[in-house]
């Protein structure tokens, strides 16, 4: 894979890449995508895609509150940065 | 006028009136206090799974249903992947290539006629959490993270600002009939994105631009019809419009491009592993076929021909489902339809809105209005007595039969009490009953004014009028 | 009393009172100097825990006896790793189902082991906070992504523990420590509480001493739960209809096997005839895609299912940045490790837009594909005889076995996850001093046949455990 495409997908995933990662990961890569191009002889005419292997269909869940909940300021702590009622981080604008 | 035809499709995100959250049992809900209604599954934290709700199917099915959609017979459920503070998993589990409802019609009232808009698509997914920005930080707030949406796409088969406006009052109006939604666009449970565009008569569609922040069906309006004036000047004056987002500005009245990285959001759509596809059985789609209701366009219909009440007032009893089932309940008691639906309309609107009471939680119960109305029509009462009950019902949640006593209101009917306030009123007024019998009619109203005064209201007026001119010897 | 009478006594005698946990825990602080299998040790908030939950203590054969969970599986109060940076101190505030279900039968989690991060390799090395040693042999890897489960219960720590297998991760490392390992069908035991990695591949799974242990482990954690749409009562409903002598199918093509495994093979087919069970020898045609098939599916599921750690909400966070979008993107970057980095970025390249379809797409449908001929062969045979990897366990650093090569070795156990089918790692002694595992791989929800199976095979008895495994030094 060449590097643009690399940053390009570094990029959609929000993974920072050093500079000297980026030469190494762009082996790795290419090194996986092309055993993965292996898939190509693979006879597939007619087939469907397995999406959910042995899934049950159609379970739901009735519309009934939680009746245990876990304490909401219990998780609301555990962000690293919090006013106790929201969830801090830097400034989306 | 037009040289340019136009083009509108419409996005709508309704909230559904679920209990719970669509993918997780935390209680949905508006305005509650901050990160009170979450859960390790809707903030996403390692090892959670999505479990979906059978309610929020079901209204899904219901809307399908109602916008004439063919409704899927395995319904996947997809992961749309992308970054964004307010999303908990930074993926959506949304619906794509196999929705709840696909190429649907919808038939509404615009310009004075009926139009049918196609439905794209119909499909339910989860709502983001809430931002507030506050100085250098942004707060988050996950109560609405993983509320139910479900979002209609309509094809772009509006061909007026009007109409959209039509339209979006109409689905509003349908969802609340169903039970699915409230409607409340100020609140957020109904969201509208628009886009438009125009090109030359008969050349098909145009570039297509996105507008955004729509709070209200008007704001609909006025920003399409914004957006047609720019671009018909943008094109006329040899400009290309470039495909992109706008945002509609309620101070300055006009939209303005984002300009943010919405371009090539590569969502990379996949099936949602953990939730196995939902195949509807005979139980689910019978008990989404109980729950459907008569729907508003029908009903009014309905109330014109079986009611012979005009369009005017058929569309008021049908504005809400609560007055049309009231409506109906009354009139199924023997009462005139036209006179419920006039009262309704007139005096019970007016007396509601006063004490800021909906028809729906007011001591005005239909047994009360059908008593009310049938005194009426049998003459125990007169129109200003029957004002007066329904003030007082409002007030004191009580029968009309037991106020009527209670209040001595049917004293007024008495004819020898009136001769006696007429007596008193003519001889207070001498100047204007020479004037009535010189032929002057203007001071009968004034007279009759002060009988009405001295009797606090509660004398009828034709009973009045008739005396007053007897006493006074005129016509 | 026999042998599992004498072990369930001297487990319960370390957990029964304070006293008694209190020496447990430097029992295995001890014990586990010598192989770090465990991140987290704290057999008395485990027995806190496990009082708040316990339905029928006496009753359940697992009451009293300790447990150990891969620090990917949620445990109430104890941290929850996944063996990353980016959940630096994150202490889960709910438990695992499987991990609920074992605390009312009465057991108790006394730890949290040690695995390669987010479940993403073969040996352990990945983890980003310690090296667990193979038991057997300190200079080598005890396997993964679950090494510190099987280490833990080689070494006589814990008679059992939890674990995870997406791609081999519960089955390897039971071959590499001398261990029972058992992937269950996927679906049959609950995946509320394992951190995902990839949704559609993974399951709980099970290493322990012996089958018994494994089987009594399995039937408290399988069944459905309204937590999992995923999940099933196929393995609690599931009548077997196969009968004595058993058909099991083995591989015509063993090529690429070192010697020791490939001799344990054989030896292995050959015990099976003495039994009276028939050999039939198959061949899988699919074999050459099954790899390519699973990583392509396991990084596209687990760019998504990763894509939650930013720092926001919980774990790590990279602190004083202004921008909200740096911050995220350095939390990320500082947070994984090079594996789990190379996998995100793979799986988020072959969902791309334009890539899907020759890479996403086309891996799912091979595994339909691999899928109808696992179908097929199972109406011919009850059960197949694998082997788990092509070597025993390897060197630390192994330049034979570079992260590429593990990948590739993974060719005999990614089949049962991208079919979703149940297999059962076992032990068949020692060649070079070492363990040799192999798997029995059975149809759908059949966790039973297994058992069955295996139980003959071991003639009933526990696992050899390592030398100077802490039970058998402290017992009796």
């Amino acid at each position: 894979m060449d590097i643009e495409e690399l940053k390009t997908t570094a990029s959609l995933a929000m993974v920072e890449l050093h500079d000297d990662e980026v030469a190494r990961l762009s082996d790795s890569v290419s090194d996986m995508l092309n055993y993965f191009s292996l898939m190509q002889k693979a006879d597939i005419t007619g087939l469907e895609p397995t999406t959910h292997a042995l899934a049950e269909y159609s379970t739901v869940r009735e519309d009934i509150a939680n009746s245990n909940p876990i304490p909401s300021g219990n998780l609301v702590e555990n962000a690293p940065e919090n006013d106790g009622n929201h969830i801090v981080i830097p400034n989306v604008l | 006028m037009a040289m340019f035809q136009t083009f509108v499709g419409l996005e709508i995100h309704i909230h559904l009136l679920t209990k719970t959250k669509v993918f997780c049992g935390c209680k949905s809900a508006y305005g509650d206090k901050p990160n009170t209604n979450i859960c390790p599954v809707c903030l996403g934290y390692p090892g959670v799974l999505p479990t979906v709700n059978r309610e929020a199917l079901k209204m899904s099915y219901m809307v399908g249903k109602a916008m004439n959609c063919e409704l899927s017979q395995h319904t996947l459920f997809e992961r749309k992947n992308y970054f964004y503070p307010d999303m908990t998993k930074n993926y959506q589990i949304t619906q794509f290539s196999d929705p709840v409802g696909v190429n649907g019609w919808y038939e509404f009232e615009t310009g004075g006629s009926r139009k049918q808009i196609r439905i794209h698509d119909i499909h339910l997914e989860e709502d983001a959490g809430k931002m507030i920005h506050d100085g250098n930080s942004s707060l988050l707030d996950d109560n609405r993270a993983g509320t139910s949406l479900l979002e209609v796409v309509t094809e772009p088969d509006f061909s007026s600002s009007e109409e959209a406006e039509d339209f979006l009052q109409s689905f509003r109006r349908m969802v609340r009939h169903l039970g699915v939604c409230d409607g409340n666009m100020e609140e957020g449970s109904l969201r509208c994105d628009a886009n438009i565009s125009i090109n030359k008569k008969g050349k098909g569609l145009g570039t297509k631009v996105e507008i955004k922040n729509l709070n209200s069906s008007r704001f609909v309006r006025k920003a399409l019809q914004y957006e047609y004036k720019r671009q018909a000047k943008t094109i006329k004056t040899g400009g290309k419009i470039i495909q992109e987002t706008r945002l509609w500005n309620e101070e300055k009245q006009k939209t303005r491009s984002m300009r943010t990285k919405e371009a090539a959001h590569d969502y990379r759509y996949f099936p949602e592993p953990d939730i196995p596809p939902f195949i509807p059985d005979e139980a689910f789609m019978q008990n989404v076929n109980q729950s459907m209701v008569e729907l508003p366009l029908a009903r009014k219909q309905r109330m014109i021909d079986a009611y012979f009440l005009t369009e005017e007032l058929a569309g008021f009893i049908v504005e809400e489902k609560f007055r049309a089932d009231f409506f109906e309940t009354v009139v199924t008691d023997d009462v005139d339809a036209a006179t419920a639906a006039k009262w309704l309309k007139g005096e019970t609107v007016k007396q509601l809105g006063r004490r800021n009471m909906e028809l729906s939680d007011s001591p005005l119960l239909a047994i009360r209005f059908i008593n009310l109305m049938k005194m009426l029509a049998d003459g125990t009462i007169h129109a200003n007595i029957a004002r007066q009950l329904l003030e007082l019902i409002l007030d004191q949640d009580e029968d009309p039969e037991i106020l009527l006593e209670r209040e001595g209101l049917t004293g007024s009917d008495d004819n020898a009490e009136l001769a006696e306030i007429i007596d008193l009123v003519v001889s207070n007024n001498p100047e204007a009953a020479v004037q009535i019998q010189e032929g002057n009619t203007k001071a009968v109203g004034f007279l009759m004014g002060q009988v009405m005064k001295a009797s606090q209201g509660s004398a009828d007026p034709k009973a009045v009028r008739s005396l007053l001119m007897q006493k006074l010897n005129a016509k | 009393m026999n042998e599992f009478g004498q072990a369930t006594l001297f487990w319960r005698g370390l957990t029964g009172s304070v006293e008694q946990l209190q020496k447990y825990n430097k029992l295995i602080k001890k014990y586990d100097a010598e192989i770090s299998a465990f991140l987290e040790i704290n057999p008395e908030l485990g027995a806190e825990i496990s009082k708040k939950n316990t339905e029928s203590y006496a009753a359940s054969p697992l009451s009293g006896l300790p447990f150990g969970v891969k620090d990917n599986i949620a445990v109430e109060k104890f941290p929850l790793t996944c063996g990353s940076k980016i959940l630096d101190s994150f202490i889960s505030p709910y438990n695992a189902t499987a991990v609920a279900r074992l605390l009312s039968a009465g057991a108790l989690p006394v730890g949290k082991v040690n695995l390669d991060e987010f479940g993403m390799g073969s040996s352990t090395e990945n983890s980003a906070y310690k090296t667990t040693a193979n038991p057997w042999d300190k200079s080598r890897v005890p396997g993964g992504s679950s090494g510190g489960s099987a280490a833990a219960v080689a070494a006589g720590l814990v008679p059992f523990a939890l674990g995870s297998d997406t791609g081999g991760s519960v089955r390897q490392p039971a071959a590499f420590c001398g261990t029972y390992g058992l992937k269950p069908t996927y679906g049959s035991v609950s995946r509320y509480g394992l951190a995902a990695y990839a949704s559609s591949l993974e399951c709980v799974g099970v290493l322990a001493d012996s089958v018994e242990m494994t089987k009594n482990v399995f039937n408290v954690i399988n069944g459905k739960d309204p937590m999992d749409q995923t999940s099933s009562n196929g393995s609690v409903n599931f009548t077997d209809t196969a009968k004595q002598p058993y058909t099991i199918g083995v591989l015509s093509n063993t090529e690429g096997l070192d010697p020791a495994v490939a001799e344990t093979y054989r030896e292995t087919s050959e015990k099976i005839e003495s039994l009276g069970w028939k050999i039939r020898e198959i061949s899988l045609n699919t074999q050459e895609y099954v790899v390519p098939a699973y990583y392509t599916i396991a990084t596209a599921e687990a760019s998504a299912n990763l894509a939650r750690y930013t720092g926001i909400r919980y774990g790590m966070r990279e602190k004083d940045i202004t921008d909200h979008e740096s911050m995220v993107r350095l939390t990320r970057e500082n947070g994984f490790g090079d594996e789990v980095k190379l996998r995100i970025l793979l799986g988020t390249y072959v969902l791309r837009s334009g890539f899907q379809d020759q890479y996403y797409i086309r891996a799912q449908k091979i595994r339909t594909l691999i899928r109808n001929e696992i179908n097929k062969i199972f109406t011919d045979v009850d059960m197949i005889l694998m082997p788990v990897f092509p070597t025993q366990a390897f060197s630390f650093g192994s330049k034979e076995m570079t992260p590429f090569q593990q990948k590739l070795a993974d060719k005999y156990t990614v089949t049962a996850n991208l079919t979703g089918i149940p297999s059962l790692s076992f032990p068949t002694g020692l060649k070079n001093n070492l363990p040799v595992g192999m798997q029995l791989m059975a149809p759908a929800f059949s966790e039973n046949r297994l058992f069955k199976a295996a139980e003959i095979l071991s003639e009933g008895k526990q696992i050899q455990l390592a030398p100077g495994a802490m039970c058998k030094e402290e017992g009796e």
